[in-house]
C-alpha cells in the first residue's frame, strides 16, 4: 500500500466537524430557551441556523392552525423522534461495538511484532492501516509497521551489501514517515539502536565475509557511515559514548581497511613476493612500507602483518652464519723496526707529575701511542694509519693489552699495553663501522660492509662472523640476560643474534629510514634504546624489548629528543644521556619495570651557537656529566634541569672518546688552524689540564739548521723544533721544542710554512691578525711581521723578503731593508672586486709571477730606487687555464694547465718553448730537481722529463695512487731520492726511472725528503724523522 | 754677723734701692747700724758666730735634699760657707758668670746706652747676688773675687747620688738624679751619674740574673749617651752571657734577639762578632748533620736538624724580615738550599688545635678533635670532594664504578697505581671485599644495618674488580659507601677468624704525643729522589692551645701553620691583613640543637617546641655569635643541612622567636605531664561518690575542687633537662644565652660541656645536646644526626611517631634525586612543625693558612681536605 494512504487528511473533513461543534452548541442554546416569547422567538429565528432550519422543515415551522400537516403532529413527531432516538442508540452501540474490534486488530499486531515475528506483524499492521486509516491506533501501527520493516532486515543473520542498504532505507523511511507522528519521540531510542546495527552491520558486511566469500565492499560501509549520522542526530543531548565512537570507527576503519586492502594488497602482495622471491627483501620491506604509508590502515592488517613476518624470515635466512677459525698473524710489520725521531710536545701546568708506570692510549695522526699518564711523556707509539674507526680500548688478555684498527692494512691489532709490541695482528676486509664489544674475552667487531666479526682477545683467531643482508651500526648491544645480542641495521630491521654460536634468531622489523639511525643501541636493564633520526630537527629515542625466547624486538615505548643523534648515547644507572645536533645534551631518568614510564625526561642543554661536531660524554656521580664537543664542558643534572657549568677547558674539536684514568680525563683535540692533535689530561672536578702532548705534528716548514747537523722544524702549532740528527737516528721522542711563536686568539685559519730563499724558515697566518714570523737558521723566533691581509695562496721568497698576496696587490715583508710599497693589481669597484690570485712563483731573486683570477702571468720585480717597491714588469695572458703554480728554475718556468699539458716557458720571456700532452690532469704543481722535471699526473703517474727547451720522452712511474710529499733530492751518486705518500721512499737514476730501490717507513709520509748535511730526512704524517739516506744503499 | 747684716744692707741701698740723696744714704747707714746693733742685741750668741768652714759643714742628708726647699752653698776664700737660697744662674753659677763676662768683655756696644748697660752687667757679674735663707726680701752682694766655689743644691744631691751609687741604694739616687732632672734639665753634671746608676742598676739586675731588666737599662743609657765610658763592655758583657744562657737552653730566637739588641747600638761590638762566628759554626755542625740523616734516608731527622739550623741561624726570609734588622745573617746559597731540600723533604704542617681527639669525654658523639683525628688516620671508600646544592665524593680505591643494569649492579675496578703523593695504601678486592662482609655481617660490630638493606651480593671477579648487586638501588651509592677498609693486614694472615680488625685504609699515624702537642706521619712516605718542589705535607703536628688569644699570637708569629677555622669577626681582619690565605669551606657549619630520642624527658612536641620558638636566634647570632648586624657570615636557618642544600626547603621557615608562645607551651607540656594524676584524682572522686550513691557531674565537680584538683597535681613538674654542648667557643657562649633564658622560662636545665672528662654519657644521661653539624649528604645524614648515633638502626627511630619513622625509611627507597627531594621537603616541614630538633643558625666557616702553605683545596670540606697535596715552602 503506498504510503500516502495513511498520511492524507482532508481539510474539508476538519472544518465540517467544526461547523458541527458550532450547531450542537446552537442547539443547546434553543433548548434550555424554550417557551419565550413571540418576539423573542422571531428575534431568535433571525439568527437561526441551519439546525433551526432542520427544525423547522420537521415542525413545519410556524403555521396557522389548521393548516397544520398531521406528519407535522407532535404525536408523529414524538413518535419519529423516539424512532430515531432509539436509532441513534443503536448506532452508538454499533460504534462501540467497531471500536473494540480496531482495538483488537492492533493488538495482534502489536503482539506479532512483539514476538519478533516481523512478517506476519508487518502484514497485520498494514491491513490495520487499511481498516482503521484513521483510528485510534493508526500512528502507533504506522511507527510500529516501519520499525517492523527495519527490524525485518536487521535482525537477520547474514547481510548482503543490498539488505544493509535496504535496511537503511526502511530507516530512512521509518523517520521520514514517523517523524512528525507524536509517538516518534519514545522511538528516538529505537531509531538509534536500529542505526547501530546498520552501522555495525554495514561496516562488517564492507570489510567483507570470508566464510561466505563476501568480497569488502565500499557501499556497505558508506551506508554504514550514513547510519552512524542518523545514529548520532539521535543519541539524544549527551551524544554517543566514546567508547561506542570508538569501537565503530575501530570497525569501520578496518573495514576500509579491508576494503583498500581488496584494491591494492594484491598487486602489492604481488611485488613484495616478487622482491622476496629475489632475495632483496629490503625491497621487499619497502614495498611494504610503502603500502602502508599509503594506506595506514593496513599496517594492522593480519596479511600485511603476515608478509612482514615472511620477510623477517626471509632476511633471517639472508643473514649468514660463517666459521672462519682464521688464525691471527703474531709477526709484526716489517717496517716497525725502522727507527724514528717523533715531535711530541708535552707541555706541563704543574710540577707534580711523577710517572707512576701508568699509561693511557691515544691514537694521533696515523700513530697510536702509549703516554704516561702521570708525566704525559711518551713511551711508546706504532703506525696504526690515519683516521682510525675507534680510539684504543683496553682489554685483559693474557697481558693488559690494546685493541686497534690500522687503516693501511685493515688489521685489527692486539698491542702490549707496556710497550706497543703486536701480540696479534687480524686481516678485516673492511672498515669497523665503530668501536668493537669486548664481551667475555671476545672480539665483536661490526664492518661498514654489514659483517659481524668475532674474535677470540686472547689468540686474535677469527672465530665465526656473521654476514648480514645489509650494512648494520656500530656496536651490537647485549641483552640483560647475556643471551643475545641486538644490532640496528642501516635500514628497517633490528637483528637479534645468540651469543653462542653467534648466529641470527630473529629479525625485527622496527621501522627506520636507511641511514637513520647513526647511534648504536643501547643496553637499558631489561629494556633496550634505539635512537631514530627521523627528521632533520628531531629524533625518535624507542623503547625496545627483546624476547628472551624469541628474540624478537617489539618497540615499548618512544620519546623525542630535539636534534639529530649521531653520537653514542650514555647510561650510568638510571641516568640516560642523549647526546644530539647541535652539541646538545638531553637527560632522562630510565626505568624499565613494566608499569612505568620508561623514559621521564629531566632536562636539556644546547650550546649557544653551537656547530655541528662529534659529542663524546661521560657521566660521573652525582648527575655530573661532562661533554666532549669543541671544548670539554661540564653539566650537573638538577631536579629537572641540566645545567651547564661556566668553565671549560681543553678547547678544539675533540677526536676521540674522553678516556678516564684515576679520576683523571685524557681527551684528544686538534685546533682549526692545525693539522697536529693534542693529548690533554684534564682534572674533571676542577677543570684544569695539567698537561698537553702533541701526538702528530703536522711540520709546516722544515729545513737544515745552520750547522748542517739538525733539522729545524716549524709545527703549525706555535712551536719550533730542532733536532740533531743523531737523535734522529737513534730515535725516541722529542719532548721539549726550541722556540715559541703565539698563534693569535681565535685563529681559524690554517698556519702554513715556507723556505726562505737563505734557508731560513717563515710560518704564516690569516685570519683577523694576519702575521709572518721568520726564524733563524738555528731555529730561534727572529721576528714577527705583520701581513695587510691573509695570504690568499702560500707565499714565496725573493732574495729581499717574501711576497705575499693579499686580495688585489702583493706585499714585500721580512726584509730588512725597510718598507716596501706593495704592488696594487688593477682594481675595478670597490673592495671586492679587487684581483684575487691563483699562484705565485719566484722567478729568480728579484722577480715574482703572479697568476691572477684571469689568467694573466703578471712578473713584477723588486725594485730599490727611487723608492722600495715592487714593480710590474709584464703581464701575460695565457690561453690555457693555469690553476696550479707553476716551477721555476733558472730560466725555464714548468707550466701545467688544467687541460693536461705540460709546458715549457722561458723564465725571461714566458715565451712557450715547448708543451707536452701529459694524458691526464695533473693534480699538484710540477717540481724541478736538478736537470728534470717531475709532474704528478691524476695521482696515477708520476712523468719525470728533461729539464730543457723540449718535453719529449718523459719517464713514468706508476703512483697507484699516491704523491710526493716534496721535491725528488738528486744525489751526488746520481739520481733523485722520491718520497711518496704512503710512506715508500724511492730510489730514481738519473733519468727518473725507478731503481727498485726502496725504504719503507711504515707510516704516511706528509714532508720530505730533504736534504741535511748528509742525511736524507723524510717526515712521517705522525711528525716523525726518518733517516732515509740507507735507501743508497 | 751684724756686720754682715749692716754691710747687705749696705749693699741693698747701693744697688737694689738705689738710694741718691745723701740723706737717704745716711738713713740707711743709721737703720744699718741699728739693726746691726738690735741683731747684736737680740742675738749676742750668734752675733758673735764665724761663718763655719766647709770641712764642718753637715752635708745634708738625702731627706733634706728631697724634701728641703733648695739652697747653695757658697764657699768664700777661707773655706767659710754662706749658706743661701740657690744662686743665679743655676748650676754651676761662677762658671756661667765668668762665661758671661767674657763674653761682656768682647763686647762694645753700638751706643752709649748698651755700653753702659755691659759696664753696668760687667760690674754686677763681678758680685755674686745671694739671699739667705728665711729672707725672702733682702739681697745680698759677694763680690765673686771672695768666693772660693758655689756648692749648689744639685751638687750637693749629685754628690749624695754617687754616695748611694756606690752602696747600691739605686733606688733613691735615682730619685735625687731625677730631681735633678727635674731640677735643671740637660745638665752635663748629672749625665755621668745617670750613666753611673744606670750601670750600676744594669750591673745589679745582670747579677741578679735579670738580663732583660739590664739591657733595657743599658738601652736606656745607649739612647742617653751612647758614648758613656762603660756602656759598651757593660752590654757587650750583659749580653755575651744572656746569649749564651740562651744557646745553652738553645733558644736561639732569643740568642739572635739579644745580639740584636746590641747591635741596634754597637753594630760592630765584638760580642757581636763573636757569636755570630759560632752560631754559624753550630749551623755548619747542624748541617752536616742534617745531611748525613738524609743520606742515611732519615728525613724527619733531617728535617728536624735543618728545621734546628734555621732556628740557629735563620735562612728564609720570611722569618728573618721582623728581628733582623740589625744583625745580617748571611746565608749561604747551598746552606739554603741543603734547608730547602731537608725541609721540603720531611714537611710539617702545624697546626692549632684546642684540643686532641680523646676518648675520655661525657660526650655522647665524636666531637671535631675526634673528626680530625678520624680524617687523618682513616680514609674512607669514599670521601667528599666538593659541594654545591650536593656534595660528590671521590675514592682513593677505585679507579672506575660504573652502575650497570640501571644502577642494580656496580662493577668497582680497583686502582693498580697511586700517585706519589697519595699515602694510603692501594687494597685489592679481596680486602675490601672482606670489609664489606663485615659490614653486612650482622653479628659483627661492624654491622652497617643501611648498607644491609641495600646490598644483594657482592663477588671478587679479580683483584682488581669487585662487583655488587643491589636489592634496589641507592640513589647516592657513594655516600653509601663512606666507610673505612678494616681488617687482617696481608702480613699477619692467616689470623683467627675473631682477630681483632685492624684499619687497611689508613693515611697518617700518630707518632708523637705530649699534653700539648700531637704529631701524625705518612703512613707512606713519599718516594725519593723527587724534585724538592714535589714533596708534600709528611707530618701533621696539632698543637693546644688554651684560649683563642695564644692561637692568633702563635699564627701571627708563624709558630702555627693552620688557624683550621676562625671567628666570625676575625674573617675580614685577616683577609684584610694580607698575611694569610683565607678559604671558605664549602659547606657551612649548621649549628643546632637535638633531641635525644632515648630521653622520655622531650618527648613531649609542647616541650621541644617551647625550647625552639624561646630562642631569639637572629638576636643571638647577630649579637653573640657574629658580632655582626649586617650578619655577614651566618644566617638563620631551619634545618640540619646548609641553606643551599638541595633538601632545604624553599616553603620552610626558620622556627619564629615569641616568649610568650614558648611560655604558653611551657605550660602546655606541664598540663600535659599532669593529665594522668588529674584523671586518677576525678576517677578516684567518682568513684567514691557512686559508691555513695550520689549523682556525678564531672564538669561540676572540676568547677568546684579546681584547687584540690590543682593541689594534688602541683608537685609534678617539667623534669630537669641535660644539655650537653659542644665545647667550641662560640657554641658555649651560645648555649649559655639559651639555656638562661629557657630558664627564665621556667625550664630547669643543666649544661654539660661535652668535653667534659668522665665515661661517655649513657643513652638515658643526657636530653639534648648543642651541636655543630657539617652535613655532606641529607638522605643519608639526616639519620644520624636526628639520632645521634652512626649505627643507623631502625629501632632506634621507634622514638619517633610512626608517620614520621615511616618518612625517614622512605628517604632510603627514593628512586630519583627528583623523588628524594620532595621526600626532604616534606621531612623537612614536619621537623619544624614539630620541632624533632632545634635548627638555629648556619655560619660560613673559614680556615687560614700561613702564606708558605700550598696546594690546598680553594673550597675545603673539612679541617684535612687533600692535606697530603698540601705544601709547606720553607
Amino acid at each position: 500500500m503506498p504510503t500516502e494512504d495513511y498520511d492524507d487528511i482532508e481539510d474539508d473533513d476538519i472544518e465540517e466537524l467544526d461547523e458541527l461543534d458550532d450547531d450542537v452548541e446552537e442547539v443547546d442554546e434553543t433548548e434550555e430557551d424554550g417557551g419565550d416569547a413571540i418576539v423573542e422567538k422571531g428575534r431568535r429565528q433571525l439568527r437561526r441556523g441551519r439546525l433551526s432550519e432542520f427544525s423547522d422543515k420537521l415542525s413545519g415551522g410556524a403555521a396557522r392552525p389548521g393548516e397544520k400537516d398531521v406528519r407535522k403532529s407532535p404525536f408523529v413527531m414524538i413518535m419519529a423522534g423516539g424512532i430515531i432516538a432509539l436509532t441513534l442508540v443503536g448506532l452508538v452501540f454499533f460504534i462501540m461495538i467497531l471500536s473494540k474490534a480496531e482495538e483488537n486488530a492492533f493488538a495482534e499486531a502489536e503482539a506479532k511484532f512483539k514476538e519478533q515475528s516481523y512478517p506476519e506483524a508487518k502484514g497485520r499492521l498494514l491491513d490495520f492501516l487499511a481498516a482503521y486509516p484513521e483510528g485510534e491506533y493508526t500512528e502507533r501501527a504506522r511507527i510500529l509497521y516501519h520499525e517492523t520493516k527495519v527490524l525485518e532486515i536487521t535482525t537477520g543473520t547474514s547481510f548482503t551489501s543490498e539488505s544493509v542498504s535496504e535496511a537503511l532505507k526502511e530507516l530512512n523511511d521509518f523517520i521520514s514517515v514517523c517523524r512528525d507522528l507524536e509517538g516518534f519521540k519514545d522511538e528516538h531510542d529505537d531509531v538509534r539502536r536500529y542505526a547501530d546495527r546498520i552501522v555495525r552491520v554495514g561496516a562488517l558486511t564492507a570489510a567483507g565475509v570470508r566464510s561466505r566469500k563476501i568480497k569488502p565492499e565500499q557501499q556497505p560501509l558508506d551506508d554504514s557511515k550514513t547510519a552512524l549520522a542518523v545514529m548520532e542526530k539521535y543519541a539524544g543531548p549527551d551524544g554517543l559514548p566514546r567508547s561506542v565512537k570508538d569501537e565503530i570507527r575501530a570497525l569501520q576503519r578496518k573495514a576500509q581497511a579491508a576494503i583498500d586492502k581488496a584494491k591494492v594488497l594484491t598487486d602489492a602482495l604481488a611485488e613484495i613476493n616478487g622482491h622476496l622471491k629475489a632475495d632483496d627483501t629490503l625491497a621487499a620491506l619497502e614495498s611494504r612500507q610503502a603500502l602502508i604509508d599509503q594506506y595506514d590502515s593496513l599496517s594492522d592488517d593480519a596479511d600485511v602483518a603476515k608478509i612482514l613476518t615472511t620477510i623477517m624470515e626471509q632476511e633471517k635466512t639472508l643473514t649468514k652464519q660463517e666459521d672462519l677459525n682464521t688464525d691471527a698473524v703474531t709477526e709484526d710489520f716489517p717496517s716497525s723496526a725502522r727507527v724514528s725521531a717523533s715531535l711530541t710536545l708535552r707541555t706541563q701546568a704543574t710540577v707534580e707529575q711523577v710517572s707512576q708506570g701508568k699509561l693511557v692510549f691515544a691514537v694521533g695522526l696515523g700513530s697510536c701511542y702509549g703516554i704516561d699518564s702521570e708525566t704525559g711523556e711518551p713511551i711508546w707509539k706504532r703506525a696504526v694509519g690515519r683516521n682510525p674507526p675507534f680510539a684504543p680500548i683496553a682489554v685483559d688478555a693474557a697481558e693488559p693489552s690494546l685493541l686497534i684498527f690500522h687503516t693501511d692494512t685493515n688489521e685489527l691489532l692486539l698491542l702490549s699495553q707496556e710497550q706497543g709490541d703486536l701480540l696479534w695482528r687480524q686481516h678485516i676486509p673492511s672498515r669497523p663501522s665503530g668501536p668493537p664489544l669486548v664481551f667475555q674475552q671476545q672480539v665483536y667487531l661490526t664492518t661498514e660492509n654489514g659483517e659481524l666479526w668475532k674474535i677470540s682477545v686472547s689468540s686474535g683467531k677469527a672465530i665465526s662472523r656473521v654476514v648480514f643482508n645489509q650494512p648494520v651500526v656500530g656496536s651490537p648491544a647485549v641483552t640483560r640476560d647475556q643471551k643475545h645480542m641486538v644490532i640496528a641495521g642501516d635500514q628497517s630491521l633490528v637483528y637479534t643474534l645468540s651469543i653462542s654460536p653467534l648466529e641470527c634468531v630473529a629479525v625485527s622489523y622496527v621501522e627506520h629510514r636507511l641511514g637513520s639511525v647513526e647511534a648504536p643501541i643501547l643496553t637499558t636493564g631489561k629494556l633496550m634504546l634505539m635512537a631514530d633520526n627521523d627528521s632533520a630537527e628531531k629524533t625518535r629515542l624507542r623503547v625496545l624489548e627483546v624476547n628472551s625466547g624469541s628474540g624478537q624486538v617489539a618497540v615499548l615505548a618512544s620519546d623525542v629528543v630535539d636534534g639529530q643523534v649521531r653520537d653514542s648515547l650514555l647510561i650510568r644507572g638510571r641516568d640516560l644521556y642523549v647526546p644530539s645536533t647541535p652539541q646538545r645534551v638531553t637527560a632522562f631518568r630510565v626505568n624499565d619495570e613494566p608499569d612505568a614510564d620508561h623514559l621521564a625526561k629531566v632536562g636539556a642543554n644546547q650550546l649557544e651557537d653551537a656547530a655541528t661536531a662529534p659529542i663524546f660524554l661521560r657521566a660521573g656521580p652525582g648527575g655530573q656529566l661532562w661533554m666532549a664537543s669543541e671544548a670539554l664542558r661540564k653539566f650537573k643534572v638538577r631536579t629537572n634541569t641540566l645545567e651547564l657549568q661556566s668553565d671549560s677547558v681543553a678547547e678544539g674539536l675533540h677526536l676521540q672518546p674522553i678516556q678516564m684514568s684515576d679520576e683523571n680525563f685524557f681527551v684528544t683535540t686538534n685546533e682549526p688552524y692545525s693539522s697536529s692533535i693534542f693529548y690533554t689530561k684534564v682534572e674533571p672536578q676542577k677543570m684544569e689540564d695539567k698537561w698537553r702532548t702533541v701526538i702528530g705534528t703536522n711540520v709546516v716548514s722544515v729545513g737544515p739548521a745552520g750547522n748542517g747537523e739538525s733539522l729545524v722544524a716549524v709545527g703549525d702549532f706555535g712551536r719550533v723544533f730542532r733536532i740533531p740528527l743523531q737523535k734522529i737516528k737513534s730515535g725516541g721522542f722529542i719532548i721539549d721544542g726550541l722556540s715559541t711563536y703565539r698563534v693569535p686568539d681565535g685563529l681559524e685559519d690554517a698556519i702554513g710554512g715556507l723556505t726562505l730563499k737563505d734557508g731560513r724558515l717563515a710560518a704564516y697566518c690569516g685570519g683577523e691578525e694576519p702575521a709572518l714570523w721568520t726564524f733563524t737558521t738555528n731555529g730561534q723566533l727572529e721576528q714577527r711581521w705583520t701581513l695587510p691581509g691573509a695570504p690568499g695562496v702560500p707565499p714565496v721568497s725573493l732574495a729581499a723578503g717574501v711576497v705575499v698576496a693579499v686580495p688585489g696587490r702583493l706585499h714585500l715583508t721580512a726584509n730588512s731593508a725597510g718598507r716596501v710599497q706593495d704592488y696594487r693589481a688593477a682594481q675595478s669597484q670597490g673592495e671586492n672586486q679587487q684581483a684575487s690570485w691563483k699562484s705565485l712563483v719566484a722567478l729568480n731573486d728579484t722577480q715574482v709571477l703572479a697568476i691572477n683570477a684571469d689568467n694573466e702571468l703578471i712578473r713584477v720585480e723588486y725594485r730599490t730606487s727611487p723608492t722600495h717597491h715592487l714593480f710590474e714588469v709584464s703581464r701575460t695572458r695565457m690561453e690555457q687555464p693555469v690553476e696550479l703554480a707553476p716551477a721555476a728554475a733558472g730560466d725555464l718556468l714548468a707550466v701545467v694547465t688544467s687541460d693536461g699539458k705540460l709546458m715549457a716557458l722561458s723564465a725571461a720571456t714566458l715565451e712557450v718553448l715547448d708543451e707536452f700532452d701529459l694524458g691526464g690532469v695533473a693534480m699538484r704543481s710540477p717540481f724541478i730537481s736538478a736537470d728534470r722535471i717531475f709532474v704528478e699526473v691524476a695521482r696515477r703517474d708520476l712523468m719525470v722529463f728533461a729539464r730543457g727547451a723540449s718535453l719529449q720522452d718523459p719517464v713514468t712511474i706508476p703512483l697507484n695512487g699516491t704523491f710526493l710529499t716534496g721535491p725528488p733530492v738528486a744525489v751526488k751518486e746520481g739520481g733523485f731520492v722520491a718520497c711518496l705518500s704512503d710512506g715508500r721512499v724511492i730510489l730514481l737514476d738519473a733519468d727518473g726511472n725507478d731503481s727498485g730501490k726502496n725504504v719503507v717507513l711504515g707510516q704516511e709520509a706528509q714532508k720530505g725528503p730533504i736534504r741535511v748535511g748528509e742525511s736524507l730526512v723524510v717526515i712521517g704524517v705522525d711528525g716523525s724523522l726518518y733517516s732515509v739516506e740507507d735507501v743508497l744503499d | 754677723m751684724a756686720v754682715f747684716i749692716a754691710w747687705k744692707m749696705y749693699l741693698i741701698s747701693c744697688t737694689l734701692l738705689n738710694f741718691r740723696s745723701r740723706l737717704e744714704r745716711g738713713f740707711l747707714i743709721v737703720a744699718a747700724l741699728f739693726l746691726c746693733a738690735s741683731s747684736s742685741c737680740l742675738s749676742p750668741a750668734r752675733a758673735q758666730d764665724e761663718l763655719p768652714l766647709l770641712e764642718d759643714m753637715d752635708w745634708p742628708s738625702v731627706e733634706t735634699l728631697l724634701k728641703a726647699d733648695p739652697f747653695d752653698w757658697i764657699v768664700l776664700k777661707d773655706q767659710t760657707v754662706i749658706v743661701c737660697q740657690p744662686l743665679y744662674p743655676h748650676p754651676d753659677t761662677l762658671q756661667k758668670m765668668a762665661d758671661e763676662l767674657v763674653e761682656l768683655e768682647q763686647a762694645r756696644g753700638s751706643n752709649a746706652a748698651e755700653r753702659a748697660d755691659i759696664a753696668e752687667r760687667k760690674k754686677r757679674l763681678k758680685l755674686l747676688e745671694v739671699n739667705l735663707p728665711d729672707d725672702n726680701f733682702l739681697d745680698y752682694q759677694l763680690p765673686v773675687s771672695q768666693v772660693d766655689r758655689v756648692i749648689s743644691f744639685e751638687d750637693m744631691m749629685l754628690r749624695e747620688a754617687d754616695a748611694l751609687i756606690d752602696i747600691d741604694e739605686i733606688s733613691q739616687a735615682y730619685e735625687l738624679l731625677m730631681e735633678v732632672e727635674r731640677m735643671a734639665p740637660g745638665w752635663k753634671q748629672a749625665s755621668p751619674r745617670f750613666a753611673k746608676l744606670l750601670i750600676k742598676e744594669a750591673e745589679i739586675n745582670f747579677e741578679s740574673g735579670n738580663a732583660f731588666a739590664a739591657m733595657a737599662l743599658l738601652d736606656e743609657l745607649a739612647v742617653r749617651d751612647k758614648d758613656s765610658p762603660q756602656l759598651a763592655a757593660m752590654f757587650g758583657e750583659t749580653i755575651r752571657s744572656s746569649v749564651q744562657l740562651a744557646v745553652d737552653v738553645e733558644d736561639y730566637d732569643r740568642a739572635r734577639y739579644f745580639l740584636n739588641r746590641l747591635a741596634k747600638h754597637f753594630p760592630q761590638h765584638p760580642v757581636i762578632a763573636d757569636w755570630k762566628k759560632r752560631l754559624q759554626s753550630m749551623v755548619t755542625v747542624v748541617f752536616e748533620q742534617a745531611e748525613q740523616y738524609a743520606q742515611a734516608g732519615r728525613h724527619d731527622d733531617a728535617a728536624a736538624a735543618a728545621a734546628a739550623a734555621n732556628r740557629i741561624w735563620p735562612v728564609n726570609a720570611r722569618r728573618t724580615s721582623k728581628d733582623a734588622q740589625y744583625v745580617l745573617w748571611p746565608m749561604s746559597g747551598i746552606q739554603r738550599a741543603a734547608y730547602n731540600k731537608y725541609v721540603s723533604r720531611q714537611q710539617i704542617l702545624r697546626v692549632a688545635v684546642r684540643d686532641f681527639s680523646r676518648t675520655d669525654i661525657v660526650s655522647p658523639i665524636p666531637l671535631e678533635a675526634n673528626e680530625r683525628d678520624r680524617e687523618l688516620t682513616t680514609v674512607s671508600l669514599f670521601a667528599p670532594s666538593s659541594a654545591d646544592e650536593l656534595t660528590y665524593f671521590q675514592s682513593g680505591f677505585f679507579d672506575e664504578w660504573d652502575p650497570q643494569d640501571l644502577g642494580r649492579e656496580v662493577l668497582f675496578t680497583l686502582k693498580t697505581t697511586r700517585p706519589y703523593w697519595q699515602t694510603h695504601p692501594i687494597l685489592n678486592a679481596n680486602q675490601i671485599a672482606e670489609a664489606l662482609g663485615d659490614q653486612l655481617d650482622s653479628s659483627q660490630s661492624t654491622f652497617n644495618p643501611r648498607l644491609a638493606s641495600f646490598v644483594s651480593e657482592f663477588s671478587v671477579r679479580s683483584p682488581t674488580q669487585l662487583q655488587i648487586q643491589f636489592h634496589r638501588v641507592p640513589l647516592s651509592l657513594e655516600a653509601l659507601f663512606r666507610f673505612p677498609v678494616k681488617g687482617i693486614p696481608e702480613d699477619q694472615q692467616p689470623a683467627p677468624k675473631d682477630a681483632e680488625r685492624q684499619t687497611l685504609s689508613t693515611r697518617f699515624s700518630v707518632v708523637e704525643q705530649d699534653e700539648n702537642h700531637r704529631k701524625y706521619r705518612r703512613i707512606i712516605p713519599e718516594p725519593d729522589g723527587l724534585n724538592d718542589r714535589q714533596y708534600h705535607v709528611s707530618d701533621v703536628e696539632e698543637i693546644r692551645f688554651n684560649d683563642r688569644h695564644s692561637e692568633i699570637q702563635a699564627f701571627l708569629r708563624g709558630n702555627v701553620d693552620v688557624l683550621p677555622h676562625l671567628l666570625p669577626w676575625e674573617i675580614d681582619i685577616f683577609k684584610e691583613s694580607g698575611r694569610a690565605f683565607v678559604q671558605q669551606y664549602a659547606i657551612p657549619l649548621n649549628h643546632l640543637i637535638v633531641f635525644n630520642p632515648s630521653s622520655p624527658a622531650v618527648k613531649s612536641a609542647q616541650l621541644r617546641r617551647a625550647l625552639s620558638v624561646s630562642v631569639d636566634r637572629k638576636s643571638l647570632l647577630k649579637n653573640v655569635i657574629l658580632r655582626d648586624p649586617e650578619m655577614k657570615y651566618g644566617r638563620v636557618t631551619s634545618a640540619p643541612w646548609h641553606s643551599g642544600s638541595y633538601a632545604n626547603s624553599p616553603l620552610v621557615e626558620p622556627p619564629t622567636y615569641d616568649h610568650y608562645l614558648a611560655f604558653i607551651l611551657r605550660l602546655a607540656a606541664l598540663e600535659q605531664l599532669r593529665i594522668p594524676d588529674k584523671q586518677k584524682f576525678v576517677a578516684d572522686a567518682k568513684k567514691k561518690i557512686l559508691e555513695a550513691n550520689e549523682e556525678w557531674d564531672e564538669v561540676v565537680f572540676r568547677r568546684d575542687h579546681a584547687k584540690e584538683l590543682a593541689a594534688a597535681v602541683k608537685h609534678i613538674q617539667l623534669p630537669k633537662l641535660r644539655m650537653v654542648c659542644d665545647p667550641d667557643e662560640l657554641a658555649t657562649t651560645a648555649a649559655e644565652k639559651i639555656v638562661t633564658r629557657w630558664q627564665a622560662l621556667g625550664f630547669d636545665i643543666e649544661l654539660i660541656p661535652a668535653d667534659q672528662e668522665g665515661e661517655k654519657l649513657p643513652a638515658d644521661g643526657w636530653d639534648l645536646m648543642y651541636r655543630r653539624v657539617r652535613m655532606m649528604e641529607p638522605l643519608l645524614d639526616l639519620w644520624s644526626v636526628l639520632l645521634s648515633d652512626d649505627q643507623l638502626d631502625v629501632n632506634q627511630l621507634s622514638a619517633y611517631p610512626d608517620w614520621m619513622r615511616q618518612e625517614l625509611i622512605n628517604l632510603d627507597y627514593a628512586s630519583s634525586f627528583a623523588d628524594a627531594q620532595r621526600k626532604l621537603f616534606l621531612i623537612h616541614r614536619h621537623m619544624t612543625a614539630q620541632a624533632f630538633l632545634i635548627p638555629l643558625w648556619e655560619l660560613d666557616d673559614f680556615i687560614a693558612f700561613q702564606n708558605n702553605i700550598s696546594g690546598f683545596e680553594g673550597r675545603p670540606l673539612s679541617v684535612y681536605h687533600g692535606v697530603e697535596r698540601w705544601l709547606v715552602k720553607p
